[in-house]
């Protein structure tokens, strides 16, 4: 199966296909989890409207950890099968999984400062997540810090698969150590301990964000692409 | 009517907190949309200049 996702013009073919796709999804499921966040769920008890940045937090902190997943996984079939595709794939990840991280560390910091009266504490799970943040900046920062741009693909590779440690880290932090977050409330072995009417909203935006990392994803994918060509282009008629 | 309307923007007086975080959340993934686009369209732009020269060259 990933040898049949290797070849780059087959790629190509499923990435446009399957565009307007996720297309839908995303603004379907992000437009109507909005209408939802906002407007149709109710306050929490505790914690009033704050309540509502959940909505874009917790689904923004799932990316940040389920993009860094996809990234080690491209990376390792990059280092395995030497597969261009997934080399595009994890480069094209990389940038969006930070943007996730980002997007995690500054609403959870706008979250923390009304719940627990600061914007930001060194405890484990904030502490892991900023890490997850300074890995996704090293594996860019890697990758174009050599001339022969296989060997960066191959050092950022290498840095992706160490740092995917971090991912059970950050889930399991909140078990682990004593810490100002909260522990999970959904993703849970004895299921979701959230009320539907927050729960519906907040998968909807999950599915909205997995969606939309799909649709840039493929997006940035077919760009860089193209970009190989160019470079394969440039060789050739430097060659002529 | 304009009571109600200020009371939802206001929230509770966490407002500022709330929309904030909803604003930034759409320009950042707004802007990496928007960049994504930019970069996907320069490319095809550069590569079809280069096909383009190639042909000639070839000719």
């Amino acid at each position: 199966m990933i040898n049949y996702f290797a070849n780059p013009t087959r790629f190509l073919k499923i990435a446009k296909g399957l565009q307007p796709i996720v297309a839908l999804i995303a603004v379907g499921s992000i437009l109507t989890g909005l209408y939802y966040s906002l407007i149709q769920s109710p306050p929490d008890y505790q914690q009033s409207e704050t309540v509502r940045m959940m909505y874009v937090h917790v689904p923004a902190a799932w990316m940040a950890m389920f993009c860094y997943v996809a990234l080690a996984g491209f990376s390792s079939v990059l280092l395995i099968w030497r597969h261009i595709v997934a080399d595009i794939l994890a480069k094209s990840t990389a940038p969006i999984g930070a943007c996730f991280t980002f997007l995690a560390l500054a609403t959870g910091s706008l979250w923390g400062k009304p719940m627990w009266g600061t914007w930001w504490v060194w405890d484990a799970r904030l502490t892991s997540v900023l890490i997850l943040f300074l890995l996704y900046l090293g594996y860019m920062v890697l990758y174009n810090a050599f001339d022969d741009r296989s060997r960066g693909a191959r050092a950022a590779a290498i840095l992706s698969i160490v740092g995917v440690i971090n991912v059970p880290i950050i889930k399991f932090s909140v078990d682990w150590w004593n810490t100002l977050h909260q522990p999970a409330s959904v993703i849970k072995m004895d299921g979701p301990a959230i009320h539907s009417s927050m729960l519906t909203p907040l998968i909807l935006m999950a599915v909205g964000y997995t969606s939309l990392f799909i649709w840039i994803l493929l997006i940035r994918a077919r760009a860089e692409l193209n970009l190989q060509k160019v470079h394969a282009l440039k060789i050739r008629l430097a060659k002529v | 009517m304009l009571e109600s309307i200020y009371n939802y923007f206001i929230m509770d007086g966490y407002g500022i907190f709330i929309w904030v975080a909803f604003g930034l959340s759409f320009v950042i993934l707004a802007g990496l949309f928007v960049q994504s686009i930019r970069l996907f369209r320069s490319s095809e732009k550069a590569l079809e200049d280069l096909q383009i020269q190639v042909r000639q060259d070839e000719k």
